[in-house]
């Protein structure tokens, strides 16, 4: 299927209807054009991207079979490793080795560990994606909420929300969490130190678990969607048709949350994609301070260690997470302001 | 209508920040405390660094050892104070003169974790295997001709070249003696997330994540039901010192690996600090043939070198108490306490050998230091530079921020030296891996003839120790390193758990002799 069949008028249209067998009301739909287009556009995507990390790993000086024997190897046990694993190969033949099993959804296996790829990154990926989604959840409420109420309240909240900008902004997640660490686990105890706590294993120990990292890493996110937030509605509440709505009675709930937000969310979500994409990398200091076993610091790892087909594997996640979340804000887009066109 | 005045606004607020609070204070009320008296409780030990791999042939050992110790019963057990005692293996010995055959009688009652029993054929197998995959510790069994065995509980090792040192390598100390099972063996890939040993406990991959953490369970076939002293073990990698203090700190983990940044706070704590000189910290010589820097081939020259530094200064100020002064490179059974001081602080004197080596004026040499590693990084590099250039020597640093790179750059031939935690070997593999011509660690090859002859008599000598310490002493007054201090392994304890202990001899604590309190 490509692009082309997107474009097609209303006969191809139907012909697509009839093949697919679904309804033309389905097919010819703007939005699953949308996720059409970006999830066919992923691969060109996937595979520049699989392609650039590998060049870059490669060109890094060393290697795994360094990274295996240490110190301790000879030269000649050196070239035998290095042969048995096949890095003496040329980079692009090292690739496409890659590439061929990757196309059948083999992503291979750690060359340190032996473990399947695909199943490292999904026993980590449930834990970055709890850290991405309770930092956006928090940033929305906590930060919305600090944003709409200096937009209603003004004065001193208003002031309050520039200062907390200035901090969120200024302080590296990583030190906030080791002075979290300090406070809320080891002197009030509150909360763990270090780990993570699976869902399935315990829900009350996985919230437990999440908390400080997750305050640590919205911070930045809290403070972007406060102020986002609170000039948005600034600005959308002195709009005139705002004005009007003072004038012909409507409630301030309805005036507030129904007609200001709705239209100053549209710049907040902006911060949010933005932010979201951001902490698909940017959580690999609070992993490392928390200790928790986030993709952040398997890609810090497998990258240091020139674990080539983990690299790999985690490159491919990243792009998708990244395609998926700019489906997401577009949808989002289009669910807020259905005004907003999706080609 | 102004929201700010909304009662039902406020109404809806205060009921649902109670419950926020309510639920946070019962959530963070819950602990992980021990349950009843009855139950087994469970351990919990924190790494600074995890096993590289699970399977022992390929593992870069260390302090995970601890670990293995747990799950891969060794062949021979090493005490706290060094003494090798009976682990599978219940007796072993040299056949004939030469260290050249090296024989183990086995213990029939024990069984891997799938409940096959620990033979001469499967340690036969396990050891082939060990020396085929050629992993980083594939030198410390020596040149392994051929294993025979003679009997169904007895291996006859044959070696090319003599090696008195198989006990100690077949010991926890070392991977090659954590016996690997027939059925992991045939499924060698498994092994890196997975265990087949015949130790007390078996880790369970559906509860670990590698390099994060391991969850052990206990060996239903493990022939000493008494050594099974926890219902689970939990081995948690924590790489921020920070962390891994906080986590101790609050009960999260047992027993963590320490550091000298924390310790005192562990301390204060309440926790039990124990440490003991695990190796040496400094530079390695790796030009001292003179090849790209002709200065370093003098003798006199690298001497100057070691009087040119104030190792005093440098340890209290790095690692305070937990480092000890050394002029000499740290081994299990070469040291000589006559050479601990060997070169005392005397820039006067590294100048006039400077001097009289025809370099009045200096030179400036470059070394590869592994800038990961915190204060043993670039901090340590830079003290050194600075009492060099103290006594008109430039040192150069190569700054890596990877292993690999590390690695790579220390073993090449652009820089003349680089600096490394060298951990307490016995001489026997310090010589094999470090110091003759073929060395991984020499990779300009150089020899020295009489480190060489005192070596081949060590190796074929019924009592060695005295050649290790006379080698030890050539390695020392040749200044082949330039060592600065004995660098303490540090490790905080709860006062729940007792028999950890670790000691210059031992290395690491082994989790097999812990107990609860």
């Amino acid at each position: 299927m490509t692009n082309r069949a997107f474009d097609a008028g209303q006969e191809d249209f139907e012909q697509l209807s009839r093949g697919l067998r679904l309804p033309l009301s389905v097919v010819g739909h703007p939005t699953l054009h949308l996720v059409l287009r970006r999830m066919v556009g992923a691969i060109p995507l996937i595979l520049a991207v699989s392609a650039i990390s590998f060049v870059l790993v490669s060109l890094t000086p060393g290697d795994a079979a360094r990274q295996i024997l240490g110190l301790q190897g000879s030269p000649e046990e050196y070239e035998q490793l290095r042969h048995a694993l096949r890095l003496d190969l040329p980079v692009y033949q090292q690739y496409w080795g890659w590439l061929r099993h990757a196309a059948t959804g083999d992503l291979g296996v750690s060359i340190f560990s032996g473990e399947s790829v695909t199943g490292a990154i999904n026993a980590r990926l449930p834990v970055t994606l709890s850290l991405i989604a309770g930092s956006l959840f928090l940033s929305i409420v906590a930060g919305g909420g600090l944003g709409i109420a200096s937009a209603v309240r003004g004065g001193a909240l208003g002031r309050f929300v520039d200062v907390f900008a200035l901090g969120g902004f200024a302080l590296p997640a990583f030190w906030v969490g080791a002075e979290l660490i300090v406070i809320f686990a080891v002197r009030l105890r509150w909360f763990p130190a270090s780990g993570y706590v699976p869902f399935t294993e315990s829900p009350t120990g996985w919230l437990r678990s999440l908390v400080l990292p997750t305050f640590a890493l919205s911070l930045w996110g809290i403070a972007a969607v406060a102020k986002q937030t609170r000039e948005a509605m600034l600005d959308v509440l002195s709009s005139e048709h705002i004005r009007m709505a003072w004038a012909n009675g409507l409630g301030a709930r309805s005036i507030y949350f129904r007609h200001s937000l709705k239209n100053a969310s549209l710049r907040v979500l902006t911060v949010l994609g933005v932010q979201a994409l951001g902490l698909l990398g940017g959580t690999v200091l609070v992993e490392n301070v928390f200790a928790l076993p986030g993709l952040g610091t398997l890609v810090v790892s497998a990258s240091s260690e020139h674990d080539l087909p983990m690299v790999q594997g985690i490159a491919v996640y990243f792009t998708i997470m990244v395609v998926m979340i700019n489906l997401a804000t577009d949808l989002a887009y289009t669910l807020l302001n259905p005004r907003v066109k999706t080609s | 209508m102004d929201l700010r005045s909304s009662p039902s606004w406020r109404g809806r607020l205060i009921p649902f920040t109670v419950l926020l609070c309510v639920t946070m204070t019962v959530t963070a009320a819950s602990s992980d405390a021990f349950t009843s008296a009855a139950e087994k409780p469970t351990l919990t030990i924190g790494l600074a660094i995890g096993p590289s791999s699970l399977d022992p042939a390929k593992d870069a050992g260390g302090p995970p050892q601890t670990m293995r110790s747990l799950t891969n019963e060794s062949l021979v057990h090493v005490r706290p104070n060094g003494d090798l005692k009976p682990g599978l293996a219940t007796s072993w010995r040299y056949i004939g003169p030469n260290f050249k055959t090296f024989q183990i009688k086995l213990r029939q009652d024990a069984r891997f974790s799938d409940g096959s029993a620990v033979t001469a054929k499967a340690v036969k197998a396990w050891l082939g295997y060990f020396v085929k995959a050629k992993g980083p510790w594939a030198a410390s069994v020596g040149t392994i001709r051929s294993i025979s065995t003679p009997g169904k509980w007895t291996v006859t090792i044959h070696l090319s070249k003599p090696n008195p040192a198989l006990p100690t390598a077949l010991s926890e100390l070392y991977p090659a003696g954590s016996v690997t099972g027939p059925k992991g063996l045939a499924h060698p890939n498994s092994l890196g997330t997975q265990t087949d040993g015949a130790g007390p406990y078996v880790v369970v991959p559906s509860q670990s994540i590698t390099g994060d953490h391991y969850t052990l369970s206990p060996n239903e076939y493990y022939y000493n039901k008494s050594a099974i002293r926890w219902s689970k073990v939990v081995v948690k990698v924590i790489t921020s010192a920070n962390t891994m203090l906080a986590a101790a700190k609050t009960g999260q983990v047992d027993v963590a690996f320490g550091d000298a940044t924390t310790a005192e706070a562990a301390r204060s704590a309440g926790l039990r600090v124990i440490s003991a000189p695990t190796g040496t910290e400094g530079l390695v010589l790796t030009d001292r043939g003179g090849d790209i820097v002709p200065a370093l081939g003098d003798v006199r020259v690298r001497q100057a070198l070691n009087y040119a530094l104030n190792r005093q200064r440098i340890t209290k100020a790095l690692v305070g108490r937990y480092g000890t002064p050394t002029s000499q490179v740290l081994t299990i059974d070469g040291y000589d306490s006559k050479y601990q001081n060997y070169y005392p602080y005397n820039p006067e004197k590294a100048k006039s050998l400077l001097a009289a080596a025809g370099y009045a004026n200096g030179f400036s040499f470059s070394a590869t230091i592994p800038s990961f590693v915190g204060i043993l990084g670039d901090p340590l590099a830079q003290a050194i530079a600075q009492d060099l250039a103290a006594v008109g020597v430039k040192l150069d640093l190569n700054s890596t921020s990877t292993n690999t790179k590390f690695v790579t750059d220390a073993l090449g031939k652009e820089h003349s030296a680089f600096q490394a935690t060298q951990g307490a070997f016995p001489m026997w593999l310090a010589y094999n891996i470090e110091f003759s011509p073929t060395a991984a660690l020499n990779p300009f090859n150089v020899p020295d003839p009489v480190l060489d002859r005192i070596f081949a008599k060590a190796a074929t000598s019924k009592n060695p120790v005295p050649y290790w310490r006379r080698m030890s002493a050539r390695i020392t007054t040749q200044a082949l390193w330039l060592p600065v201090f004995g660098v303490q392994w540090i490790y905080y304890a709860s006062p729940r758990i007792g028999g950890v202990n670790v000691s210059a001899k031992s290395l690491f604590p082994l989790a097999s002799d812990w107990y609860p309190k």
